[in-house]
């Protein structure tokens, strides 16, 4: 099998970027313990409501769907709780979350 | 000197600013720091006449649009987003009406709309709540600064 070929099976899988060590996720743990890897987003936000906006992030990650708890589940990512608001299936085996913030 | 609405916009930021220290602004478009749980917009939208309401007809009755805008994110999930701004919108209602005539400015103010905007997009839910007021004052034409 040549590089290109391990290359394309390594992208097909979607193990390039869900791979903790080498590709670009981060562990998440879900409610019942499982670790599963996330590629997590935490980008700022401003509020888009009326005249006056207040800056805010918008926590969100890209799951694999084998691996996705259920809507209104949480998973805490970088020692923070959030709460899965929302789902966004891309079709091809992975999700994209919308998080909240657990607050207390 | 600034004109009689800049005075009666500068009046309700004093009254609102004592109620809330540094939460208030005039005319912010800029977003509120997302470390502030609440701030709050005071401005102008416009200034109206009628001439038919005027004492004479040199001194038209001005019906100026105040609007103010606060802005908050929940903090806490015993208090949903909605209720904490009716909670502003409720207390910013009550000290505008305290002083309605804006130290003698102003003949005095009508609230002519309440508008809620939720945004569940942020980390903690968003939103906001126009309060929108007429003010009627009168003001000689072609002399702005002054109030009558």
């Amino acid at each position: 099998m040549s590089l290109n070929d391990d290359l394309a099976a390594d992208i097909a899988s979607g193990n390039v970027f869900y791979d903790i060590d080498s590709g670009f996720a981060e562990n998440a743990t879900k409610a019942s313990g499982e670790v599963v890897p996330v590629v997590f987003d935490f980008e700022y936000l401003g509020s888009d409501t009326g005249e006056l906006t207040i800056g805010s992030r918008a926590p969100r990650c890209w799951i694999r769907s084998t691996d996705q708890p259920a809507i209104g589940s949480t998973l805490t990512i970088r020692s923070v709780l959030f709460s899965i608001t929302h789902a966004e299936p891309n079709g091809d085996g992975e999700s994209y979350l919308y998080l909240q913030k657990v607050l207390s | 000197m600034a004109t009689v609405r800049a005075q009666i916009v500068s009046s309700a930021y004093s009254t609102l600013n004592a109620e809330y220290p540094d939460k208030v602004y005039i005319g912010r478009r800029l977003p509120v720091d997302s470390q502030e749980p609440f701030g709050i917009s005071v401005e102008w939208t416009q200034d109206a006449t009628d001439y038919s309401a005027a004492m004479m007809a040199a001194i038209p009755q001005h019906r100026l649009t105040l609007v103010i805008t606060v802005t908050a994110v929940v903090v806490s999930s015993s208090e949903p987003i909605a209720t904490v701004l009716d909670t502003y919108g409720a207390e910013i209602e009550e000290n505008l009406y305290t002083n309605q005539t804006f130290g003698g400015l102003a003949a005095g103010l009508e609230i002519s709309s309440i508008e809620l905007e939720l945004d569940e997009e942020t980390q903690s839910t968003a939103g906001s709540l126009r309060l929108e007021f007429v003010v009627f004052y009168y003001a000689q034409e072609g002399a702005p600064q002054t109030a009558i």
